[in-house]
């Protein structure tokens, strides 16, 4: 189908009829700014294809005038399959005609038109719902041209069966899709990407469940077999324990070895005493011996220690004498340096009293002196009552004095502003006629009176009569009434300040200011006479000087007391009194530091003496008592034993010896069987009784522990419950395997399915792709087109990666979108069904390099395709080069 | 003195190969045996019931599990029951049999867990000779004492041991052998033989009774048909000391374990299996089957062998046990068609089908043939629907 004219009139916006004609093959362009009715336009042409002329739908009501509700006319013409044809409706409801005539020929009318029209174009009807089919696809109405290629089913079958025209039924239809989808979710159902699950994963858990169960139940009868293999050699264990013992033997063993044990202790017994008396005979024999050389010993030492005694005598006598001399030589040193201390401490004495005497001489010449500043304070302080009294009695502040000019300047001003508005009332009087005249009753006494007068007034003239002044003023008592309070204010303040005027006034100010200098000039001179003073803490001010007084004289006296001392010196003398103790104490140090040294080395000296004296005493001592107590020894010794007895009890000791060891070693030279010996077979014998029941008991024990064990597990039937367990184990993992398998199985089928699926796919929709193709390179260089079967597009495949369609940005969806369609129409074409696209307002994102590239394309397209582009952008689509459409006037 | 021959009951045994459920029951008609046997012994009139080793499975059995052939013992108090020890429940110190003596035991129930004659008769002079196992396997023929162990001139002298006899093929058994003619060197009117499953003669005098209780697929050397061993007793009866004893097989078995293996080379070699497989036995829910099937088979063909066999026979049977490994899946052109004629699913189909005949990668293959049987039955599957 390519449309070659369309006429319309009362449709919505327009009503004259309008007519667009000679739309050619290639590209046309209708451009119109916005409100101008491009999409009206396209309505239109949908309208007059789509809708029943009887229709009562919303969108043939729509069709109509705004206003004026006239009824809608549209004439398509077009061509198609080498035929002119010219579609024609009325849309007026139940009234509403359609015509359709091929060429000038054959022509249908109402319904009958509308299924040629319906078979000529292939659209389909549902009820009363329209659809559109392929043309829906490629007449884009504003705003759609972007996004999805809008297929719907129709449009979807159109091209499908044009594809299928080329490639063959690939597909398997319904069943196709059916298998798959069971397929998977058989696989769903028991696997997932995280491995079995379901039924599957159920039975895998189990299988490790029985299985750990198994290792336990196989440990348990292990144990207990061994428990049982245990027992039986337990029990062989006891029988031969018993067996092998004979209790009666052993014990009468161990008996005789006892009775044999009491003899061999007798034995032992005698040959212990004997060893003891053999060693008493030794211990004696040795003792005599050492008795006897000990006198022997006794007598060598006494002679030597006489003559060293003798010699210590002489050398104690010369050390006593070197002491005697050290110690007078200390002495006398010592008699000088004492000499010198005592000068020392009378000469600081004489100092510390001179120093007492200078205090005391000083703090009598400061009574003097502050004694005179207290009497001049004194005195001027009463020049100052005096003075304070006069001022006292004069009124005449300045605060007073200001505020007492400040009210005569106010009555100034007030008297002025009374004169600028009175009436001058001036009388000049004869020397005769004075005394009867009266202003207000009162006489006038000079003769010329000149008044200002603001209020009535009455000038008597005695004789005369009177003459009244009455000044017209409208404020006259405001005027008077400041006048009155000024002067009222001014004579207040003077009568104050005591005066009769201010001059008087100011010249009482005056004085009363002279006598406040002379004050203060007093005041200044008292505070000279008691400054104080910082380092003494005298306060300055009067009280402070006369406390200081009071106490330097009680100090005076008390100092004077104590010191014994009747009149005071005078200052000069005591301070060189104290220069001359001063020199004499530093000369007394230096002999005294001179006496001392002097002393150390005869000190040295004593201290070496004596301590050889000491040594020398003490030995002498020593050696003296050591003589002393031998001598007493050997008397005592002597006394009880001469040497000669002595020396026979040496030789009676050493006889008893031989003796004694002759009986001993008789003794030694009889054998027999030690008690040491009969002690271990018996103690041996013993341990064997016991260990025998020892272990015999240890052994029962252990024979009912694991009889014990057995009886308590033997119950339980451990090797069926293994059986049962291995045997549930077996099936499982007989269950495991088959759905291991069907896994496998299920995966291998639905990869196939895919793959294949995948595969014609591709093959199916290699036509659509391969008409984009070359418009996509045009556009977007490199990139490939991935549709899916329901002929959407899926994504752009660019540099080996897939971008999903719906994630391009708006202008490239677009642009795609227009390609796609570009694409469905040639292959439309490509089954001899020509058709047109048009585009509204399309292209509205595309940038300037893309919508020139757009241009080539659509100038490329039109070379087999009719294309109608509405556009309200004039200057952009001039350089699309196209065929220019005309709105006219029919 | 007449007497019921049985053996290798091995109560307690499980059988991890089934299904819980049908465990359960086979395990239940092994606790059955004994009453079997009982009612067996009253039915023909015998004094005793000899079970010559391999009682119980194992030696560590619950209490209850111990407790029930006793238990069962106890309701045939005409019956006397002799018990020897087998290689299963050997005895040993605090073992399962030391556990049972200081259990409540019947008086008709007797223990032989020591070599030496016994006589077990009250009126006359029968003598049992018992060879217990010690040990799960033993090096010495244990029946050996009976050469020397004398009883009373003109007594019935009855041995019973279990183990192999040496010079037969065994079971797999490679110790506890025992002389075969151990009836004759000691002189033993009949020795009653356990070890072995299946019911055998070794000599006029001696015999192995078999398991009560089938429970192994295992058909006996030059099977004729799909039973397999087991589910029958002997019933002995010996008339004195020298005669020979007169011995009968009695029926025991409440399952009958069969085994059966089939090629299959065409889809409709199905429908016969089935066939045949209902023909087994008048109810088959006292079947267990174990079936080996091998051969190729379309997809459709596997559809009809699952709809018929691992579906409608398995629910007929009590257990069924299906080898179907060697069973491999050749779809088809028609099986592909039925996928899809067309289209991307007759794709995928198709490279299924290549990967299944690749035999390069077996395991792979393997799956792939599975995908495609799954493709197969997704498709009907989707056909059902809507």
């Amino acid at each position: 189908m390519k449309i070659r004219s369309l006429e319309i009139s009362n449709f919505r916006k327009f009503t004259q009829p309008k007519r667009i004609a000679g739309i050619g093959d290639g590209i046309n362009v209708l451009v119109g700014p916005n409100e101008f009715g491009k999409s009206t336009l396209m309505e239109a042409i949908n309208g007059v294809v789509f809708e029943k002329a009887r229709a009562q739908s919303t969108q043939t009501r729509s069709f109509r005038h705004f206003s004026d509700r006239t009824t809608p006319e549209i004439c398509l013409g077009f061509e198609l399959e080498g035929a002119t044809w010219t579609l024609r409706k009325r849309f007026a409801g139940q009234a509403g005609k359609a015509w359709l005539q091929k060429g000038a020929g054959q022509r249908f009318e109402d319904e009958e038109a509308e299924a040629e029209l319906q078979r000529l174009l292939g659209f389909g009807v549902s009820g009363r719902t329209t659809e559109p089919g392929i043309w829906g696809t490629l007449w884009v109405r504003q705003g759609e041209s972007f996004g999805q290629s809008a297929v719907d089913d129709r449009a979807r079958q159109t091209l499908q069966g044009c594809l299928e025209a080329q490639v063959g039924v690939v597909t398997g239809g319904s069943r196709g899709r059916r298998l798959p989808d069971a397929v998977e979710a058989a696989l769903s159902e028991l696997t997932s990407s995280r491995g079995p699950r379901g039924k599957y994963k159920a039975i895998i858990e189990r299988h490790d469940g029985v299985r750990a169960e198994i290792a336990e139940l196989e440990q348990k009868r292990d144990l207990l077999f061994t428990h049982m293999t245990e027992l039986a050699s337990r029990r062989k264990d006891l029988r031969n324990l018993e067996h092998d013992w004979n209790e009666r033997d052993t014990k009468a063993e161990i008996e005789l070895a006892r009775s044999k044990r009491i003899e061999a202790e007798k034995r032992a017994e005698e040959l212990k005493t004997a060893r003891a008396g053999k060693m008493l005979a030794e211990e004696r024999a040795n003792r005599a011996d050492q008795e006897l050389e000990a006198r022997k010993a006794l007598g060598d030492e006494i002679g030597p220690l006489e003559g060293t005694i003798g010699e210590l005598q002489t050398q104690v006598g010369s050390a006593e004498d070197a002491v005697g001399q050290a110690t007078a030589q200390v002495a006398d040193r010592e008699g000088k340096l004492r000499t010198l201390n005592d000068r020392q401490r009378s000469t600081v004495e004489t100092g510390q009293r001179l120093q007492r005497v200078l205090e005391l001489v000083r703090a009598a010449h400061e009574i003097e002196t502050h004694s005179a500043g207290v009497a001049q304070i004194e005195s001027d302080e009463a020049e100052a009552k005096l003075l304070a009294e006069q001022i006292g009695a004069i009124a005449a502040t300045p605060d007073a004095v200001g505020r007492a000019q400040t009210a005569e300047i106010e009555l100034t001003k007030a008297a002025a502003a009374r004169d600028v508005v009175a009436t001058i009332v001036t009388i000049s009087l004869d020397a005769e006629a004075g005394r009867s005249v009266m202003i207000d009753g009162v006489p006038v006494d000079s003769r010329e009176t000149t008044r200002s007068v603001v209020d009535n007034t009455v000038v008597n003239i005695e004789g005369v009569g009177r003459i009244g002044v009455q000044p017209q003023l409208a404020d006259k008592h405001a005027l008077l009434r400041r006048l009155e309070n000024a002067q009222a204010a001014r004579d207040s303040a003077l009568q104050t300040l005591g005066v009769a005027d201010l001059a008087s006034a100011h010249s009482a100010l005056s004085t009363r200011q002279g006598l406040e200098g002379k004050l203060d000039a007093l005041r200044k001179a008292m505070a000279r006479h008691a400054p104080g003073n910082k380092e003494t803490r005298l306060a300055p001010g009067l009280d402070a000087l006369k406390l200081r007084i009071e106490e330097l004289r009680g100090r005076r006296i008390a100092e004077a007391s104590a010191l014994e001392l009747p009149s005071l010196p005078d200052l000069a003398g005591v301070e060189q009194d104290i220069a001359e103790n001063v020199t004499a104490l530093r000369q007394l140090a230096g002999e005294i530091d001179a006496a001392d040294a002097g002393l150390t080395g005869p000190n040295k000296a004593l201290a070496q003496a004596r301590t050889a004296l000491q040594e020398l005493r003490t030995k002498l001592a020593s050696e003296t008592g050591s003589l002393a107590s031998k001598r007493t020894a050997l008397e005592a010794a002597r006394n009880q034993a001469s040497d000669l007895q002595l020396e026979a009890a040496v030789l009676h000791h050493a006889e008893l010896v031989k003796n004694a060891a002759a009986a001993v070693a008789e003794l030694e030279s009889e054998s027999g069987e030690t008690v040491a010996e009969i002690n271990a077979r018996i103690l041996r014998l013993e341990n064997a009784v016991r260990a025998y029941h020892d272990q015999k008991a240890g052994t029962e024990k252990e024979i009912a522990r694991l009889a014990g064990v057995l009886s308590a597990n033997e119950g339980e039937g451990i090797e069926e419950r293994l059986a049962a367990a291995q045997d549930n184990a077996a099936r499982l993992e007989a269950a495991v395997q088959e759905l291991e398998q069907e896994v496998k199985v299920l995966e291998l089928l639905a990869d196939t399915l895919r793959t294949a699926e995948a595969e014609a796919k591709a093959r199916y929709l290699a036509p659509v792709v391969s008409r984009v193709e070359p418009y996509l390179k045009m556009l977007l260089p490199g990139a490939d087109l991935v549709l899916d079967e329901n002929m959407d597009i899926a994504a752009v495949k660019r540099n080996g990666f897939e971008e999903e369609f719906t994630r391009l940005s708006k202008g490239t969806q677009e642009q795609i979108a227009v390609l796609t369609r570009l694409a469905f129409a040639e292959l439309l074409l490509g089954q001899g069904r020509p058709a047109t696209v048009i585009l509204d307002d399309a292209l509205v994102f595309s940038d300037d390099d893309r919508i020139e590239r757009m241009f080539d394309i659509l100038t490329r397209a039109a070379d087999r395709t009719q294309i109608i582009v509405l556009t309200c952008r004039q200057r952009l689509f001039t350089r699309l080069g196209a065929r220019t459409l005309q709105l006219q006037d029919a | 003195m007449r007497f019921i021959h049985s053996s290798d009951l091995q109560i307690g045994k499980t059988f991890g190969f089934f299904e819980a459920d049908v465990a359960s029951l086979l395990q239940d008609a092994r606790q059955a045996a004994v009453g079997t046997l009982g009612e067996l012994a009253m039915r023909h009139d015998a004094q005793a019931v000899l079970l010559a080793g391999d009682i119980f499975d194992k030696q560590q059995l619950s209490q209850i599990t111990l407790a029930k052939p006793i238990e069962a013992m106890r309701r045939f108090p005409k019956v006397n029951w002799h018990l020897l020890p087998g290689n299963h429940d050997h005895v040993r110190d605090n073992g399962l049999w030391d556990r049972l003596t200081h259990s409540q035991l019947p008086a008709n129930v007797n223990f032989h867990v020591a070599a030496g004659a016994v006589s077990i008769a009250d009126d006359a002079a029968v003598f049992l000779l018992p060879a217990p196992l010690r040990y799960i396997s033993s090096v010495d023929d244990l029946t050996a004492y009976m050469d020397s162990d004398v009883t009373p001139e003109g007594a019935i002298r009855i041995g019973m041991a279990h183990g192999s006899i040496q010079g037969f093929d065994s079971d797999g058994e490679t110790s506890n052998y025992i002389s075969p003619n151990r009836a004759d060197s000691a002189g033993l009117s009949y020795l009653a033989l356990g070890d072995w499953h299946r019911q055998m003669k070794v000599n006029d005098r001696t015999w192995y009774s078999g398991t009560p209780e089938p429970d192994r697929f295992k058909l006996p050397p030059n099977a004729t048909d799909s039973r397999c061993n087991g589910g029958a007793a002997l019933l002995v009866d010996i008339p004195s000391a020298r005669a020979t004893p007169t011995v009968t097989a009695l029926e025991t078995g409440r399952y009958r374990w069969h085994r059966v293996q089939r090629i299959l080379t065409e889809d409709g070699q199905i429908d016969r299996l089935e066939t045949d497989l209902r023909a087994l036995a008048p109810n088959l829910e006292r079947v267990v089957l174990y079936l080996e099937v091998s051969g190729a088979i379309s997809l459709a063909g596997r559809k009809a062998f699952e709809d018929k066999i691992t579906q409608s026979i398995a629910a007929a049977v009590c257990g069924l046990r299906l080898d179907d490994r060697q069973l491999i899946l050749e779809p088809t052109e028609a099986d592909l068609d039925e996928i899809d004629r067309a289209g991307f699913v007759r794709v995928a189909a198709d490279r299924l089908k290549a990967m299944a005949a690749d035999d390069s990668d077996r395991s792979r293959a393997q799956i792939a043939a599975l995908a495609l049987k799954r493709l197969f039955l997704e498709n009907l599957r989707s056909q059902d629907r809507p």
